[in-house]
């Protein structure tokens, strides 16, 4: 299909459509696509479900969306509830609210606030998580991982709910690594900061190692220099 | 056959490359998913790469991207994995132990004994495919010759989809079949399949020899 001949798309109130390929999609009120959609630019007030794959230039998302296919985009940015079903690949993720995947998370850099639930593997070039709620991954890996609970876990921690604000992994990998409120079974990495509240099984780093005191890690090894 | 696999940590180690690396070529598809071979070990999961691959292939990227971005590069090394733009000397191939002395004889491009031709991976491709069946004594030499001419005219139709290559014989007839996969092949009865060979894995193979 040529550039030209592709159309907008615009749902407003309450509806469903087909999928396709379309220059912008813009989504206002409730609306349910069937099929792959293919565009430059979707963005969402409300409440959508795509299913099928998504393909686009950019994502911006306020409320809730499902996706059931796999998503691929430069950028999202977006506040609400987002739950995608098979795996997401990005350059730039910044998202408030939850995030659910349900494959693979990959992103150049990722920033969450709020809570992130992935059931494969997650990876981002940064990754800056800003824990609200219950955070998991089955595995962690990449360049520079900062994990912190958000500012607002403090009015939770007054109401006695801030055991909930963790993050939960098997294994976290990455260069520069530094973690708050983390039970992890493995971490490993160059240089690792393991700040309060953490739980891990063992830490295995080349560079070097800072622990909390509030924080308990069962075994630390320092591998041989690196070539 | 078992292929020799090298732990994440030991890759790391070797190549003194960084996690930050491996997970950005992962993410921009320059190491395919399939190298990513998770296994539990005795402190846990643990992730495991095909050795001479994943080797090969980071010696690859850390030499050419200085040259290209990683998103040409990208491009490159997956755009046509069923058509790597490789080249390789008889004499190579032989002392590779890519193609054994008596298919190259056979139904190589120049006559025997030349050790100096140049085959082009297309070229060289179907010679190791049936240099494979071959040696695992599933097909006869003239058998090998309808793959030959099987590969060679359907291989430039095949888009670089995945595909699979099978071999089956009916009542001492013999023929051959590519399909893209995923797909279930039924046959009735009398039909045998001999062999079903991923021509990705082999392609992979045989990247990994010559590289």
């Amino acid at each position: 299909m040529t550039e030209e001949s592709k159309q907008d798309l615009k749902v407003v109130g309450n509806s469903s459509c087909a999928g396709g390929q379309y220059r912008r999609v813009k989504i206002t009120g409730e609306c349910a696509i069937a099929g792959d959609v293919e565009c430059e630019k979707l963005s969402c007030t409300g409440d959508a479900a795509i299913h099928g794959n998504l393909l686009t230039g950019e994502l911006s998302m306020t409320g809730d969306m499902q996706i059931t296919g796999d998503v691929n985009t430069k950028k999202i940015r977006g506040k609400g509830d987002l739950v995608i079903d098979s795996r997401i690949c990005g350059e730039e993720i910044r998202f408030t609210g939850n995030l659910e995947v349900q494959g693979d998370c990959e992103s150049g850099l990722l920033e969450v606030n709020g809570g992130i639930q992935v059931q494969g593997l997650l990876s981002a070039e940064r990754l800056q998580l800003r824990m609200l709620g219950p955070c998991q991954a089955r595995e962690i890996g990449g360049g520079n991982l900062d994990v912190k609970r958000s500012i607002g876990t403090i009015w939770k921690q007054w109401f006695g709910q801030d055991s909930q604000v963790v993050l939960l992994a098997e294994v976290i990998e990455g260069d520069v690594l530094n973690l708050d409120y983390t039970k992890a079974g493995i971490v490993r990495g160059k240089d690792v900061v393991i700040g309060q509240g953490c739980e891990i099984g063992r830490v295995e780093y080349w560079g070097s190692l800072e622990v909390h005191p509030e924080a308990s890690v069962k075994e630390q090894i320092c591998l041989s220099e690196r070539a | 056959m078992e292929r020799e696999l090298i732990s994440k940590k030991e890759l790391l180690e070797i190549t003194g490359i960084s996690y930050g690396q491996l997970y950005r070529w992962k993410r921009k598809r320059l190491i395919p998913e399939e190298w990513f071979i998770r296994k539990s070990t005795f402190t846990g999961q643990e992730t495991f790469f095909p050795k001479e691959l994943i080797l090969g292939r980071i010696d690859q990227i850390v030499n050419k991207k200085d040259d290209l971005s990683l998103d040409e590069l990208a491009e490159k090394l997956s755009q046509s994995p069923l058509l790597p733009d490789m080249h390789a000397t008889a004499g190579e191939l032989l002392d590779r132990n890519i193609v054994s002395k008596v298919v190259l004889d056979r139904y190589g491009i120049t006559p025997a004994g030349e050790r100096g031709a140049v085959y082009s991976f297309p070229e060289l491709f179907p010679l190791y495919v049936i240099d494979q069946l071959l040696a695992a004594g599933e097909i006869s030499l003239e058998e090998g010759g309808l793959l030959v001419e099987t590969l060679n005219e359907q291989w430039p139709k095949l888009e670089c989809k995945p595909c699979d290559l099978l071999f089956f014989r009916k009542m001492g007839l013999s023929s051959c079949v590519i399909v893209s996969v995923p797909a279930e092949l039924h046959f009735d009865k009398g039909v045998k399949v001999v062999a079903r060979l991923s021509l990705l894995d082999l392609t992979e193979q045989v990247k990994g020899k010559l590289i």
